[in-house]
C-alpha cells in the first residue's frame, strides 16, 4: 500500500501534512504517535472515511482515495470494536459477507473457521449476543468480522486500549502470530510504544501531522532520529554538545559513580547531585541534577528487590554520570 | 441529592396528589348514577353504554383515529429523515436549523392555528379532515425529529462505519444497522406524536371547518352545553388509551436508556 | 464491486453520493422541510401581511394597506388584555416554579422510585389538555367537589364562585403547565453532582448556604427552560380562559379567536397574532441569551 503526499484538513487543522509511506505485503505496520498526532486521521483516510485533500493511496498499484468506504477491500477492526448490537456474534462476523452474496453454508463455515482463529469457541459463542460479551471477548469478536474477509490489508485502531495489561499482553501475542501465520499485512495505530516496539516489523513514528521517522523497532530505538522520537520511545536523556548538535542518551546506557572514581577517555562524564530513586520493579531510574542544570534519569540496579546498586544510592548523594561516548546518539534536529 | 427535608418532600407528595386529583375525581364520577348533584348515588355503566348509542361520538372517534394515524406516519418519516441528517451531515446553517426546528413546538398553538386557516382559506382549499392531517403533521415533524435526535447522538458513528467498511453501502448501512438501532426511538416518538395528533384541540379548532369534528372538537361542544357525566365517560376512555400508548413509548424508551 | 471494474448503477449513485454530503443532507432534508415551510412558515408570513390589510367585507381581506389594525392595540381595551394576558402568563411561571421547584427536587432525591415518579409527572403533560382543563372546570363549580365538600363540612353557606374568575384561569394555567415546569428542573437537578455538596459541607457550608450557592445556580439552567416552557403557551392560552374563564377573562389568544370568529376581522386579528409571536420571540430570545437548557429528551 502507497500513502503519497496526502494532506488533510479541518477547518483551520491540518491533521495529515504531506504524509507518505509505504506499507509492503505481509508486514505488521505500526504508526506510532501522541493523541492528536494525526495517526487515527490516517487510519481513516486509508480506510476510506476521510478523502484527502491532496495526495493519492494507492493499494497493489491501484489508486482507492476516490472510493467510499464500501467499494474498498481493506477491513477495520474499531476502538470501541463497534459490534452490532442488535446482531449476534455470528451474524456479526458474517455481516461482511453477506454483502458479497455468498450461499449460507460457505458462509457458515468461513464464519466459524474466523471464530477458531481468534480462539472463540464457535459453539459456544456463535449464537450469544454480543451484550453478554467481556471486553477480550467482544475484541476478538471485532477482529474475527474482519479476517472472515480476507482482507489484504488490516486495519487496527488501538484495539487494545480497553483491555486490561495482561490481556493486552496476551492479545499482542495474538495478533502478531495471526499476522505471521496468515500472512496478512496489519497497519496498527497505537500511542503505546512498547505495544509497537513489540508487534511491528516496522513502526513509523507521528508528530504533528507529520511522519518523524519510519524504521524496524531496533532502528526507531537504538538509532532516533529526532529529539521527539527518542524521548517517545522509552526514556531518553538529550544533551547539547559543544558543536551545537543534540545528542539522545538511554538511562540503560549510563551508570552512577561516587565522586572521585575515575573514568575512561571512551566514556563522557558529568557530575551531579541524585533527586530521586523511581522504583519500577525491575529496574530503578535515579533522577539526577546535573551540574549544568538538566536533569537526567539513570538506570540503577537490575532485577530483584531494590538492586544492590541502588540500595547504595540515597537522595541527596552526590555522583558521576557516565556513558559509552560511542553511545551517545547524535540527533537530527540540532 | 441524596438527603430530603421532610417538607420538600411533603410538598412534592402533596402536589404530585393535586396534580392527579382532579383527573380521578373525573374518572370517578363518570360512574356515578347522579346526574347532576355531587353525592354518589351508585355505580352505573349507563353513561357509557350512552356513548355508544351516540353516532356522532363514533364519527368523531373514526375521525380522531384516522387523522392521527395518517399525520402520524407522515411526520415520523420526515422527521426520522431530518434527525439523520442533522445528525450525520455537516452542511452549512446546521446549528440555525436545530434551533429553527424548535420553532413550531414554541410558537403558540393559537398561531398556528389561525395561520393555517389563512393560509387554506387564501389558497381557497376546503377546510376538512384533509386540512386537520396536514395541520398535524406539520406540528409533530419537529417534535419526532427532535427524539429520533436525541436517539441519534446516543448511538455514535461507529456502527455506520464498521458496516460500510465491511462492504455495506448507505442504503444498506441505513436499513441493516441504523434503523434497528433508532427504531425504539422511532417508534416512541411516533406513539408520542400520536398522543398529540388524537389531543390536539386549539390548532383542530381553526382548520376543522363545519364538516369535519374530531373527538376532541366534539368534547369541547358538548362542555359548552353543559358538564353532564357522558363527557366524564368519553374523557375517562380518552385517557386510557392515551394513558396505554404513553407507558409503551416510555418503556420503549427506557430499554435502550438501560 | 471488490474488483472494481463493474458496478451496478445503485452503486455508481452511492459512490457519486458518497463525495457530495451536502446534496444528501439537503435529500434527507427537503421532505419535512419542504412541509414545515409550507405549512408553518409561509402561513405565518401570510398573516402578516393580512395584518396590515384592509378589512373584508364578509371577512378575510381587501387590497390596501394600512397600519390601523396595530393602532387599534393602544386603545385601553386591548391594552387591558395585553396587561391581563402577561401578568397571567408571569404569575402562573411563578406559581409552578414554586410548586414545581421541590417536585422536582424530591423526584430526583427519589432513589429507586425516581422513574416511576416521573412517569406520574409526565403522565399528565402528554394527555389531553382539554380534558384535564375540563376536570377543573368539574371540580370548581357551583355544584363542583370543591363547593360540595366546603359546604358539607359546613364551612360556607352557599357555593363559591370559583369558576369564571381568574384564580380559576390561574388554577387550570398552572395545572396544565406544571409538568412543562418540573422536566427541566428535574433534568438539571439530576445531573447535579453529590460530590459538589459533600465538597461543600466539607468547606463550611450549612443547608440553607448549600441550596443558595451551590444547588441554586447549577440548577438555573433547568428553572430558566423551564420558565420558558410554561410562560410561553399561558401567553398564548386559549382554551382554558375559554372554559374556565368565561366571557370575563381575555387573554390575547381569546380575543384573536373571536376576531376570526363572530368579530370577522381578520386584519386586526392577524395582528393580534403577530403581536402574540413577537412576545413569544422577544422572550425566547431574553431566556435563550441567559443560557437556557433545553431538555433533550422529554
Amino acid at each position: 500500500m502507497r500513502f503519497s503526499g496526502v494532506r488533510k484538513v479541518f477547518g483551520s487543522t491540518v491533521a495529515v501534512d504531506r504524509v507518505s509511506f509505504d506499507v509492503h505485503a505481509g508486514e505488521f505496520f505500526s504508526i506510532l504517535g501522541p493523541s492528536g498526532c494525526g495517526k487515527t486521521t490516517t487510519l481513516r483516510l486509508l480506510a476510506g472515511f476521510e478523502r484527502p485533500d491532496e495526495g493519492e493511496i494507492l493499494l497493489g498499484g491501484e489508486r482507492i482515495d476516490g472510493r467510499p468506504p464500501w467499494e474498498r477491500p481493506l477491513a477495520m477492526v474499531f476502538q470501541s470494536y463497534a459490534l452490532f448490537p442488535h446482531l449476534s456474534v455470528a451474524r456479526n462476523v458474517a455481516f461482511g459477507l453477506e454483502r458479497r452474496k455468498l450461499p449460507r453454508e460457505a458462509i457458515a463455515d468461513r464464519v466459524r473457521a474466523a471464530l477458531e482463529l481468534v480462539r472463540l469457541d464457535p459453539a459456544t459463542f456463535a449464537d450469544r449476543s454480543t451484550r453478554q460479551l467481556s471486553g477480550g471477548q467482544r475484541q476478538r469478536v471485532a477482529l474475527a468480522r474482519a479476517l472472515v474477509l480476507e482482507p489484504p490489508v488490516l486495519l487496527l485502531d488501538e484495539p487494545l486500549g480497553a483491555l486490561d495489561r495482561k490481556l493486552r499482553k496476551e492479545m499482542q501475542g495474538e495478533l502478531r502470530s495471526l499476522n505471521r501465520e496468515l500472512g496478512m499485512t496489519f497497519v496498527y495505530v497505537t500511542h503505546d510504544q512498547e505495544e509497537a516496539l513489540t508487534m511491528s516489523d516496522r513502526v513509523a513514528v507521528m508528530a504533528d501531522a507529520r511522519i518523524a521517522q519510519i524504521g524496524a523497532p531496533v532502528e526507531v530505538y537504538e538509532r532516533p532520529r529526532t529529539a521527539f522520537v527518542a524521548g517517545f520511545l522509552g526514556e531518553a536523556n538529550v544533551f547539547d554538545t559543544e558543536g551545537g548538535h543534540r545528542v539522545a542518551v538511554r538511562p540503560e546506557r549510563m551508570e552512577l559513580l561516587r565522586p572521585g572514581v575515575s573514568v575512561s577517555t571512551a566514556r563522557t562524564a558529568r557530575s551531579g547531585e541524585v533527586l530521586d530513586l523511581v522504583y519500577l520493579g525491575d529496574r530503578t531510574h535515579a533522577v539526577v541534577r546535573l551540574e549544568s542544570g538538566a536533569d537526567i534519569r539513570v538506570a540503577i540496579g537490575r532485577g530483584g528487590a531494590i538492586g544492590v546498586e541502588g540500595a547504595r544510592w540515597k537522595r541527596g548523594d552526590r555522583a558521576i554520570v557516565v556513558w559509552p561516548t560511542a553511545d551517545a546518539h547524535p540527533l537530527e534536529d540540532g | 441529592m441524596r438527603r430530603t427535608p421532610w417538607w420538600i418532600a411533603g410538598i412534592a407528595g402533596a402536589s404530585l396528589f393535586l396534580l392527579h386529583m382532579p383527573v380521578l375525581v373525573l374518572m370517578a364520577f363518570s360512574f356515578n348514577r347522579s346526574r347532576f348533584s355531587m353525592g354518589w348515588s351508585g355505580f352505573t355503566l349507563e353513561w357509557y353504554g350512552r356513548l355508544l348509542e351516540r353516532g356522532d361520538i363514533l364519527d368523531a372517534l373514526r375521525a380522531s383515529l384516522i387523522v392521527a394515524l395518517a399525520s402520524t406516519a407522515l411526520a415520523a418519516v420526515f422527521g426520522t429523515l431530518i434527525a439523520l441528517a442533522l445528525a450525520r451531515h455537516v452542511f452549512p446553517g446546521r446549528r440555525i436549523y436545530q434551533g429553527l426546528l424548535y420553532l413550531p413546538v414554541v410558537t403558540p398553538e393559537i398561531v398556528v392555528g389561525i395561520s393555517l386557516l389563512v393560509l387554506f382559506a387564501t389558497a381557497g382549499v376546503r377546510l376538512g379532515l384533509g386540512t386537520i392531517t396536514i395541520a398535524h403533521v406539520a406540528f409533530n415533524i419537529s417534535f419526532v425529529a427532535v427524539v429520533v435526535l436525541a436517539r441519534l447522538h446516543g448511538i455514535g458513528l461507529d456502527l455506520e462505519e464498521a458496516a460500510m467498511d465491511l462492504g455495506a453501502d448507505p442504503l444498506t448501512t441505513f436499513f441493516r444497522v441504523t434503523l434497528p438501532q433508532i427504531l425504539p426511538g422511532v417508534v416512541a416518538g411516533a406513539l408520542l406524536a400520536f398522543t398529540m395528533s388524537f389531543d390536539d384541540f386549539v390548532i383542530t379548532f381553526f382548520v376543522a371547518g363545519v364538516g369535519s369534528t374530531t373527538l376532541p372538537l366534539l368534547v369541547y361542544g358538548m362542555v359548552r352545553r353543559g358538564v353532564e357525566p357522558t363527557i366524564n365517560a368519553i374523557s375517562t376512555i380518552v385517557l386510557i388509551v392515551t394513558t396505554t400508548a404513553i407507558l409503551i413509548a416510555y418503556r420503549l424508551r427506557e430499554k435502550e436508556g438501560a | 464491486m471488490r474488483d472494481g471494474s463493474k458496478r451496478s448503477p445503485r452503486a455508481r449513485i452511492f459512490a457519486w453520493l458518497a463525495r457530495r454530503d451536502r446534496l444528501r443532507a439537503w435529500a434527507l432534508l427537503a421532505p419535512g422541510t419542504s412541509w414545515l415551510v409550507a405549512f408553518f412558515v409561509i402561513p405565518v408570513v401570510i398573516v402578516g401581511g393580512y395584518s396590515v390589510m384592509e378589512r373584508g367585507l364578509y371577512g378575510g381581506v381587501e387590497a390596501g394597506f394600512t397600519l390601523e389594525p396595530y393602532g387599534r392595540f393602544f386603545d385601553p381595551l386591548y391594552l387591558t388584555i395585553l396587561a391581563r394576558t402577561l401578568w397571567l402568563a408571569a404569575l402562573t411561571t411563578i406559581l409552578c416554579l414554586v410548586v414545581g421547584y421541590p417536585m422536582a427536587w424530591a423526584i430526583a432525591a427519589a432513589g429507586r422510585w425516581k422513574h416511576a415518579l416521573l412517569f406520574l409527572v409526565v403522565l399528565p403533560f402528554w394527555t389531553s389538555f382539554l380534558v384535564r382543563t375540563y376536570a377543573i372546570m368539574f371540580l370548581l363549580r357551583d355544584t363542583g367537589l370543591v363547593n360540595s365538600v366546603l359546604m358539607t363540612a359546613g364551612m360556607i353557606d352557599r357555593p363559591l364562585t370559583l369558576l369564571y374568575t381568574p384564580g380559576a384561569v390561574l388554577a387550570g394555567l398552572v395545572y396544565g403547565y406544571l409538568p412543562f415546569m418540573v422536566l427541566p428542573v428535574y433534568a438539571s437537578l439530576e445531573k447535579l453532582d453529590p460530590a459538589l455538596l459533600e465538597a461543600a459541607e466539607s468547606l463550611g457550608a450549612r443547608p440553607f448556604a448549600r441550596f443558595v450557592r451551590v444547588i441554586l445556580p447549577l440548577s438555573l439552567p433547568g428553572v430558566v427552560a423551564g420558565s420558558l416552557l410554561v410562560f410561553i403557551p399561558s401567553l398564548g392560552a386559549f382554551l382554558t380562559p375559554d372554559l374556565l374563564g368565561g366571557a370575563k377573562q381575555v387573554m390575547i389568544g381569546n380575543l384573536i379567536q373571536q376576531q376570526f370568529g363572530a368579530a370577522r376581522d381578520w386584519p386586526f386579528g392577524s395582528a393580534a397574532s403577530f403581536i402574540l409571536m413577537a412576545l413569544v420571540l422577544a422572550v425566547v430570545y431574553m431566556f435563550l441569551r441567559r443560557g437556557a437548557a433545553l431538555p433533550e429528551e422529554v
